[in-house]
């Protein structure tokens, strides 16, 4: 266990460094792209489309990151088994270490692309800076969510050679439904409500950024994890 | 005896009681799936006349290897030949615990290590240098990092591909990669080694250098099972062989007995 652990570790290591191999941005890409889609869809939605919801930009960064990380992820690792039969018959090797690497690798660019963005964001709205910790939870949460949904795709790819079709075409419409069903409810006074658990903490404390984003987590984990 | 590798060994002797590797009546069978060509009138014809099997076919099943029971003990090296499609390499990936048995057993002591494709690159956008790394990873997962190190540079030198070391892997030749993992591959010893036509891409020159290399790690692990379609290699580096025909055992004796048999069997014309 520790030692496919450390394999998965290493192998992660490894793709991150062969993704931006051979591109002209490189690493700047783990940034690029969430930033080029929260500018697309907040020109999209708040200036085209005048969508009413309160603190977009805030809503956009709880929901939309970590909408790029679970999508990425599910796309990627889908096809990742049935795809790597030459290098799992050549030798002996654990094919869910395959699978979780690719997730690791897509969490660490998810982070990375989170913590810079969620600087101008603490900058605007002005909660303490260190309530990013809080995410500790929910991240691990769906760390686990995303890990099973993954392998359970990828094996079923493997002998269903559509499910990545499937996939696709779920996820794309997924995303345009939750953004049409969730704005009707959402606003800064009333989500707390939502948080049973953690919102006698969180209206006391004011951490309003961090409730956020663990709805922003909550509300895009149990759709993904209902597969 | 000097043809096929170009070193003769000393041939080992079966020395412990304990075996390293146990099989007991092994069954494997595959799932197959066919698709014949049809013309739009005859697939027609097939869905009127059988709806429930044209839209759920039900998979043939074929039987790869049939009642295989093997003992394998410390000192032995096992050839194992016959022709394309006989269980050869199916049953060297059971024996590394990469299938799982329909039925029977197999039970190793020890570590096993097998390598089945010598032309396979972790990343290809990686350089040689990089995969080699990961590669020994997976090779040899229990080994310290420094002692890592030693073995991966010392196997890079050996190959004697320079500066292409620090290229793509997507860009080497066949040979190239053969290369990198066979040098890899013959760094260190193991309790049960599985070589399955590994010298299939090196060139005649490399095959010459590496022989020796493989030898001297055959020589020092616990027993080998060595795959090979040439005689000449099964002779060289193996004190005992078994000969597969439709997925049976169909002889384990010497060497010379089993070639003679498969060359019999197969109307092969011995080479000199």
């Amino acid at each position: 266990m520790f030692r496919d652990l450390t394999t998965t570790l290493v192998l992660t290591q490894a793709q991150l460094k062969a993704r931006y191999r051979n591109t002209v941005a490189g690493i700047v890409w783990v940034i690029l792209n969430p930033v080029i889609m929260f500018g697309a869809q907040a020109i999209a939605f708040k200036h085209i489309l005048k969508i009413t919801i309160e603190d977009y930009y805030l809503y956009l960064l709880a929901g939309l990151v970590p909408w790029i990380f679970v999508i990425m992820t599910i796309q990627m690792a889908t096809p990742i088994l049935a795809g790597s039969g030459p290098i799992l018959k050549a030798f002996k090797l654990n094919p869910i270490i395959l699978i979780f690497s690719q997730v690791l690798d897509n969490l660490l660019n998810f982070m990375l692309a989170f913590s810079i963005m969620f600087i101008p964001i603490q900058m605007m709205y002005g909660p303490p800076a260190w309530t990013i910790i809080l995410c500790i939870l929910p991240l691990f949460l769906m760390l686990i969510g995303i890990s099973s949904l993954c392998t359970s795709l990828s094996l079923t790819q493997v002998f269903y050679r559509d499910t990545n079709y499937v996939v696709n075409f779920i996820t794309g419409v997924m995303f345009f439904v939750h953004l049409y069903s969730s704005h009707q409810k959402w606003s800064r006074q009333n989500m707390l409500g939502y948080l049973t658990f953690t919102s006698p903490i969180f209206t006391s404390m004011r951490f309003e950024l961090v409730s956020i984003i663990l709805i922003g987590t909550i509300l895009f984990w149990p759709s993904v994890s209902a597969f | 005896m000097r043809s096929g590798l170009g070193i003769g060994i000393k041939m080992n002797s079966i020395s412990d009681s304990k075996p390293i590797l146990e099989i007991t009546d092994l069954n494997i069978f595959f799932e197959l799936d066919y698709h014949y060509i049809a013309s739009v009138r005859e697939k027609f014809i097939q869905a009127v006349q059988n709806p429930l099997e044209f839209f759920s076919p039900s998979a043939d099943k074929l039987h790869v290897l049939k009642d295989i029971n093997l003992k394998l003990y410390h000192g032995d090296r096992l050839g194992i030949i016959g022709v394309n499609g006989t269980g050869k390499t199916t049953l060297c990936r059971c024996i590394a615990g990469m299938y799982v048995p329909d039925k029977g057993t197999v039970r190793t002591s020890g570590e096993v290590r097998a390598i089945f494709d010598t032309a396979v690159g972790i990343l290809p956008e990686l350089t040689g240098r990089e995969n080699a790394f990961l590669l020994s990873r997976f090779l040899y997962p229990n080994i310290s990092k420094a002692e890592r190190n030693d073995i991966v540079n010392d196997a890079l030198d050996f190959t004697e591909l320079g500066h292409f070391l620090d290229t793509p892997y997507r860009t080497y030749s066949k040979g190239m990669q053969t290369r990198l993992s066979l040098s890899l591959i013959s760094s260190l010893p193991t309790d049960l080694l599985i070589l399955d036509e590994v010298f299939d891409g090196a060139d005649q020159f490399f095959q010459k250098k590496i022989s020796k290399r493989v030898l001297d790690m055959i020589n020092k692990s616990g027993s080998v099972i060595f795959v090979s379609h040439g005689p000449e290699q099964i002779l060289q580096a193996c004190n005992r062989a078994i000969l597969i025909n439709n997925g049976r055992i169909a002889f384990d004796g010497s060497p010379e007995e089993v070639i003679k048999l498969y060359q019999n069997l197969h109307h092969v014309r011995p080479t000199a």
